[in-house]
């Protein structure tokens, strides 16, 4: 995927609130990976909020990585935000500073395609819907050919969702975006929300671990994500802190934290309100049938196997998380 | 000694189908099945019909009458899965041709009969097949759904990808109205999804328990889901094919063999790419009130163990 010899480049799309902030943590601390740009999208909060928590995170860790804004809203529907999860700043309202500088000029599409010229064999990983994502591939197809690897925090692959029984959050707000996105060709590794479920939540004994870190990013970590943790015991009724956007980025920096995976056509629901934005996998491989040719042909043949990590090394994640906050 | 459970077949015969009804009948302590009624599905209904009066006479119950129902789904046109079953449906193993014929009344009409004639809450409808005939016998009589004891069924899927499309499991992608029908009328469901079906595998060593039986049931069984199995395997390359109807059966024989839990379903009916899906909501998300237990893991061994040692007394 990419040589020793050559640092790896990243760009990542995200709609900064609280998990997202740990991702951008991880990669910003990295070792292994260079952020040449950060771009926003509306999700979880509105695209100004993201990129003032985007800023203020990158400020924590001592990056002057650019912050590009993006999309304010989905591509054809209204704006849903997840404040009730993440708090009204997205950051659980503990009221942070505002950080010293501003975002750039230029619009996250633009960045993104600039950023997919001058740095070859970019990836880029996607913390948020896929908004921006999807109007830079319409603006550039060929922008699908310059990444070499598109990691998605989003989708329920086989399973049940968090937004609706049918889909997860990033994939449900914009699906017109996510079908794009997923019929571009892009080499996408698709992580979905349940692999931050069960044994991956953060427990009581793993926050005092950080905690005990002793540092300003381990303690912004966990108490910025003190609205998600009750919200999620409101949810599932356990207790915890659930970190989609870090796991997805976990797999980013280190691939081998992927323990099972497998690739697959995935399509993206966008007709039914029932199932809207419902990633539907054919798991078991019955779309060459003739009878599905009439809804699958055409995405098999121009959209590229969605790799889809069915399981997680939980424990390596979690190291990884303290290596990041140390 | 409680009086057994009076229950209905509604199913389109694999030999998958016939195992859940032959169990059944020969469980009379525990079911009494009033009737066979069949519906187009894995193959058209006159075929379905004439499988359900092949494995009625195999096992010599001739006395239990079979009741031929819908052609065709509501509204779509019919699919079918000779892919899996082969063109009877049957395919595998070279039954005598039926000497009965089945009953003269339609199989919503029939259904309908055989429960409004009894008293409410004496009567469970085990559907295996597309819900045509019970989406067609609610239509006719609206109290219908509330006058069941419930319906167990097996179809859709929850956690686990569809087998016709990714989205759906067959039986509600074969008429995904009248499964929106039935989950819509407030009857009593057990949905026994593929979540559960995909864990009951025919393996080598179970069959060989059917062939070393040495009965004609269990010499007819053993090359009849021979046959089913290589397409699972070839396919999937799973060790064996999903034993997928006998589990409504077994949860009437056996409920503790399942886990699940009582949820809102709902059937998709409107988009192309998602089409006949059971949206199972789980962590009651959305909110609305539960319509179905949804069953999500099955004690397999036990399944086989109880299933295989009913057919087996035949």
């Amino acid at each position: 995927m990419h040589h020793d010899t050559t640092p790896r480049t990243l760009l990542i799309d995200t709609d900064t609130a609280s998990d997202d902030a740990v991702a951008l943590i991880m990669a910003l601390r990295s070792p292994t990976v260079q952020v040449v740009a950060i771009t926003i999208v509306a999700g979880n909060v509105s695209v100004e909020q993201g990129a003032r928590n985007a800023l203020f995170t990158a400020e924590l860790c001592g990056s002057m990585v650019p912050v590009h804004i993006g999309a304010s809203k989905p591509l054809l529907r209204e704006l849903e935000t997840a404040e009730w999860f993440h708090g009204l700043d997205g950051l659980s309202d503990h009221g942070y500073a505002p950080a010293h500088r501003t975002a750039e000029t230029t619009h996250a599409v633009g960045a993104i395609l600039a950023a997919s010229h001058s740095h070859a064999g970019l990836e880029v990983i996607t913390l948020g819907p896929l908004t921006n994502l999807a109007m830079a591939l319409l603006r550039d197809p060929s922008l699908a050919t310059r990444i070499s690897r598109c990691v998605i925090m989003g989708g329920n692959p086989c399973c049940e969702g968090n937004v609706t029984p049918a889909a997860e959050f990033n994939i449900w707000v914009d699906p017109e975006a996510a079908r794009i996105v997923f019929a571009s060709g892009l080499p996408i590794q698709m992580i979905g929300w349940q692999l931050s479920r069960d044994e991956a939540v953060l427990d009581a004994k793993d926050i005092a671990r950080v905690l005990a870190l002793g540092t300003p990013l381990a303690e912004f970590a966990i108490r910025c994500n003190s609205t998600a943790a009750s919200a999620f015991e409101t949810q599932t009724g356990e207790q915890g802190i659930s970190l989609p956007d870090p796991i997805a980025m976990a797999v980013l920096l280190e691939p081998a934290l992927s323990l099972e995976a497998s690739s697959h056509h995935v399509q993206i629901e966008v007709v039914s309100s029932l199932t809207r934005g419902m990633t539907v996998v054919d798991r078991l491989n019955v779309t060459s049938d003739q009878r599905n040719a009439s809804v699958w042909a055409s995405n098999n043949q121009a959209a590229s196997k969605v790799e889809i990590c069915w399981k997680l090394d939980v424990a390596g994640w979690k190291a990884l998380l303290e290596r990041s906050l140390q | 000694m409680t009086t057994p459970r009076s229950v209905i077949f509604d199913t389109d015969p694999s030999p998958d189908d016939a195992v859940a009804f032959l169990a059944a009948l020969v469980s009379p302590d525990e079911l009494e099945v009033l009737a066979i009624t069949t519906v187009a599905g894995n193959v058209p209904v006159e075929l379905t019909t004439r499988n359900a009066l092949k494995a009625l006479e195999l096992a010599r119950r001739t006395d239990v009458p079979v009741y031929a129902g819908a052609a065709a789904p509501l509204v779509r046109k019919l699919i079918t899965a000779e892919h899996v079953h082969g063109r009877t449906g049957f395919d595998g193993y070279d039954l005598p041709a039926p000497t009965k014929l089945p009953q003269a009344s339609f199989a919503p009409d029939a259904i309908v009969e055989l429960v409004m004639s009894r008293p409410s809450g004496a009567v469970t409808l085990c559907c295996l097949a597309p819900l045509t005939n019970v989406a067609l016998a609610m239509a006719r009589e609206p109290r219908l759904a509330q006058h069941l004891a419930g319906i167990v069924l097996m179809g859709g899927s929850m956690s686990e990808a569809g087998n016709i499309t990714p989205a759906a499991e067959f039986n509600f992608y074969v008429d995904p109205e009248a499964a929106a029908r039935v989950f819509s009328s407030g009857a009593s469901i057990t949905m026994i999804p593929l979540d559960c079906t995909h864990q009951a595998l025919i393996t080598d060593a179970r069959l060989e328990i059917l062939r070393s039986a040495g009965t004609p049931v269990g010499t007819a069984f053993y090359h009849l889901l021979e046959f089913n199995k290589r397409f699972d395997r070839s396919k999937y390359g799973w060790p064996g094919g999903p034993l997928h109807d006998a589990t409504v059966t077994a949860y009437l024989l056996q409920p503790n063999l399942f886990d699940g839990r009582h949820v809102h379903v709902e059937i998709e009916c409107s988009s192309q790419l998602t089409l006949g899906a059971s949206v199972v909501d789980w962590w009651s998300v959305a909110g609305k009130p539960a319509n179905a237990t949804v069953l999500r893991t099955i004690d397999s061994d036990g399944y086989f163990k109880l299933i295989f040692d009913r057919l087996l007394r035949l």
